[in-house]
């Protein structure tokens, strides 16, 4: 993906979801729907058909989850396909295909492409680019991220890790740990974020570090619930001497990397999980359509036909948001760290219900590992965990978004001369303010079997920001804190931009095939609409009205009996 | 030695198959294509052959609509040196023998002296295409081959599939056209790299006038062969369903199938 530079100083980029956040709907950052470039649609098309046909004969999922490993034949076969180098750029040896996708057979290439060599592609020199990604593009040497340790996950800011620059040896020496490394095993090439001193500030940077430096090791192959053939490991670090040349970047820019790559990765990864619940659909359509009960296929009853619905409906939306996310990214001149979090959030847990109906459609069968419904279970159960958990990442979003809208109204105060505390004094001008904003901006060109879908989105865009501003009048720098609040607003605005990725999709088909043969999108989109911005509603009512001293005093109740409490049982 | 391969574009298997609206053919609308299964089986045969320095060059052929022409790509991405697409409107519908002579005129001149194709396409099932070019060309032909070798520059062995698990083999003097069977070889799948360097192949585009053909000899509206209806065969009468104890099932199926099969 084409990386936005992002020179100190400059205009800060557009963003779509931050602009929402403040009352203002810039839609044609979504709208028209981007298309795929043509070429790279059929190599894509081309590479997948391939690899399709070969994974039918070469790889076994259920064999790989049983055995725990990855046969080498399937690293070998990836490799020949040129899988490996599907997202390096061409001059590298790779495709340099804009979107990595459809890894979910394939953690090993997730990994090694999603996030573990991204940091060469981007922010490489043309020297590390040259020395590391042919090799990378032809799977010889594979690549990891280590970003995470045993003390700091989601906290990431706080790593140890630390490398220290030895004057005399004109080597970075680093020492430290990390954990849970996705191809730890197997990688050569780890992009390993340190601690560093820079211009006397204690400054994270990021390095490339290869396995046959001294002093690097990893440790043993961790027992999973799933993505067993995948390989994770601890990496240690000891005194490890990383020579200069391996600096990536710019010295005590590694945190902001570190965040950027998992940006483009979280893509990725919600790509996958979009592949992983179509492929889920068509199994539980077709269990459906052949098991019959009561002499009549299980497909024709409604609590089945709601679940199907279900997984149809939000695998739509997931899948929009994905594409109109990469479409973003591709611009290269917009800020897409808020969607690009919402599709992992959306689509991975969209996967982790998609799953569960399939195998309560599935019934007893589900629950038996001669069929594979049990292995996706587990196998899609991290995707909320990993590359920022979906709780992280929630904050991410609200706090992202709501940093704009505090920007805005500090203008506003300004302006009177006045102080962002006294802002309630300025509330119904503010509010004023921004409700003429949205109200002058519709989503434009909108077609009519969609309009009142449209219409629906348009009013609960403006409902977003209006709350957003209440609750950051209200709470203030406090809204920090203020998780509960935080989830419900960034629970609103991925309903929100999924409901919109569906409209910027099913209009831009109605628009060049005409309403017959959008007909599907329209359903999909109305159908997804409907109970979206039912939830919306309910998140941005329960910001101001809710029970949270209540959950907060239930838990309390729970830390302090040290779990559910003896005198509770009758 | 120059060979040519005829590739054809089917839906894939794991389409949804529903019949079109006057029930002679398939909905189109929801289909995704790909390279018929037999022909991989061909393209594999002639790339080995190349891969040996036994063949020069392996071109790829088709006749079909626009869409056909990912078939080419694929060819070319796996390993075909360069690739021809007979697309013309007025070849909808045409019947076998009239493709045969299409594809005749579009090789003229080009001194194929191995041309190989699948025994019969996923879809249709005709399997006529290589036999009717054969004649065409009065050229030697051997359909459902499995085995094959080039004995020298002027002799192709080919082992033909027989009925009871028999092979006949035969000699042909080339040029000759053969059909093979699926599991001759292990098709190889088109690699990135193969996928990138197609991009710089050739793929000839050609219509009926180029070749010097008449769409009111060779057209779909001049098919002497028209489908008049597709449909699911009637339900068979000769079914039973055995019932009872699984045990009991089992011994009646065993003395059933010995009875009507000697097998076992």
């Amino acid at each position: 993906m084409a990386r936005p530079a992002a020179a100190a100083g400059a205009a800060p980029l557009r963003s779509f979801m931050k602009s929402l956040f403040n009352g203002h709907l810039e839609a044609d950052l979504v709208f028209p729907y981007p298309r795929q470039d043509a070429e790279a649609k059929e190599t894509l098309g081309l590479l997948l058909e391939s690899f399709r046909g070969w994974a039918r004969q070469n790889l076994d999922g259920g064999a790989i989850d049983r055995s725990g490993q990855f046969p080498a034949h399937v690293v070998k076969g990836l490799k020949e396909l040129g899988m490996m180098g599907m997202t390096i750029p061409e001059e590298y040896g790779g495709a340099g295909l804009p979107i990595t996708s459809y890894c979910a057979t394939a953690t090993i290439v997730g990994a090694h492409l999603g996030i573990g060599s991204k940091g060469v592609v981007l922010y490489g020199s043309a020297e590390q680019k040259k020395r590391f990604l042919p090799a990378v593009a032809r799977g010889d040497l594979l690549a990891a991220y280590a970003l995470t340790e045993p003390t700091s996950g989601s906290d990431a800011a706080s790593l140890k890790t630390r490398a220290v620059w030895d004057a005399a040896r004109q080597v970075w020496v680093m020492s430290g740990g990390k954990r849970y490394i996705t191809n730890g095993g197997v990688a050569g090439l780890f992009t390993v974020f340190a601690r560093t001193e820079v211009d006397g500030k204690d400054r994270i940077s990021a390095f490339i570090v290869t396995r046959d430096l001294p002093g690097v090791s990893t440790g043993k192959e961790e027992e999973k619930l799933g993505l067993k053939g995948s390989s994770t490991t601890d990496l240690y670090l000891e005194k490890v001497p990383v020579p200069k040349e391996n600096l990536l970047g710019e010295p005590g820019r590694g945190f902001k990397y570190a965040m950027e790559i998992l940006n483009d990765g979280r893509v990725s990864l919600a790509a996958g999980t979009v592949g992983g619940a179509k492929e889920m659909i068509d199994q539980a359509v077709k269990y459906a359509r052949e098991r019959r009960q009561f002499e009549r296929p299980i497909a024709e009853f409604e609590m089945i036909r709601g679940k199907i619905a279900e997984m149809m409906t939000g695998t739509y939306a997931a899948e929009s948001m994905v594409y109109l996310t990469t479409g973003l990214a591709e611009r290269g001149d917009v800020d897409y760290s808020i969607e690009s979090a919402l599709s992992k959030i959306f689509s991975s847990e969209n996967a982790w219900r998609v799953i569960n109906h399939a195998v309560q459609i599935a019934g007893g069968n589900g629950f038996i590992k001669e069929y594979p419904y049990e292995r996706y279970l587990r196998d899609c159960r991290i995707n909320m965990i990993f590359e920022g958990t979906n709780e992280i990442l929630r904050l991410f979003v609200t706090l992202a978004g709501v940093h704009t809208l505090g920007e805005e109204l500090k203008k506003v105060g300004r302006a009177l001369k006045d102080p962002i505390s006294q802002i309630g004094v300025l509330s119904e001008f503010a509010v004023k303010k921004i409700r003429q904003a949205v109200s002058d901006e519709q989503l434009p060109d909108i077609q009519p079997p969609l309009a009142k879908t449209a219409a629906r989105a348009a009013h609960y865009a403006e409902a977003l920001s209006v709350t957003a501003e209440k609750a950051l009048r209200a709470h203030g720098k406090g809204i920090v804190e203020r998780e509960f609040v935080q989830e419900r607003l960034a629970e609103a605005a991925g309903d929100l931009y999924a409901l919109i990725a569906c409209l910027a999709r099913a209009n831009d088909r109605i628009r060049k095939e005409g309403a017959e043969a959008a007909r599907r999108d329209i359903l999909l989109t109305r159908t997804f609409g409907n109970a979206a911005w039912r939830r919306i509603r309910r998140w941005l009512y329960q910001v101001e009205k809710n029970q949270d001293d209540n959950l907060a005093k239930v838990s309390d109740l729970a830390y302090e009996q040290g779990g559910y409490g003896a005198d509770l049982v009758p | 030695m120059k060979s040519l391969v005829l590739v054809k574009q089917v839906p894939s298997a794991d389409s949804p198959f529903r019949l079109n609206s006057s029930g002679t053919w398939i909905e189109e609308g929801n289909l995704t294509f790909g390279l018929n299964d037999y022909d991989r089986y061909a393209l594999e045969a002639l790339l080995k052959l190349k891969d040996a320095g036994k063949v020069a060059e392996v071109v790829a052929l088709t006749v079909g609509p626009e869409r056909a022409a990912t078939v080419l790509r694929t060819c070319l991405a796996t390993g075909a040196d360069r690739a021809i697409h007979v697309k013309d409107a007025a070849l909808e519908g045409s019947d076998p023998l009239s493709l045969a002579k299409v594809i005749k005129a579009a090789i003229q001149g080009e001194g194929f002296s191995l041309i190989m194709a699948g025994l019969q396409a996923d879809d249709d099932n005709y399997g006529q295409i290589g036999p009717l070019l054969a004649r065409l060309l009065d050229r030697p032909s051997a359909t459902a081959a499995m085995g094959l070798e080039l004995r020298d520059g002027t002799t192709v062995r080919v082992e033909r599939e027989m009925e009871n698990n028999r092979l006949l083999v035969v000699d042909l003097t080339l040029p000759a056209v053969i059909t093979v069977q699926t599991g001759i070889n292990e098709p190889r799948y088109a690699s990135l790299k193969g996928i990138m360097a197609a991009k710089k192949k050739e793929i000839r585009t050609v219509a009926l006038k180029d070749l010097g053909l008449d769409a009111a000899e060779v057209g779909g509206r001049a098919a002497r062969l028209r489908t008049v209806r597709l449909a699911s065969p009637p339900k068979g009468k000769g079914a039973e369903i055995l019932k009872g104890p699984a045990d009991e099932i089992a011994r009646e199926l065993v003395k059933r199938i010995r009875e009507k099969t000697g097998v076992i």
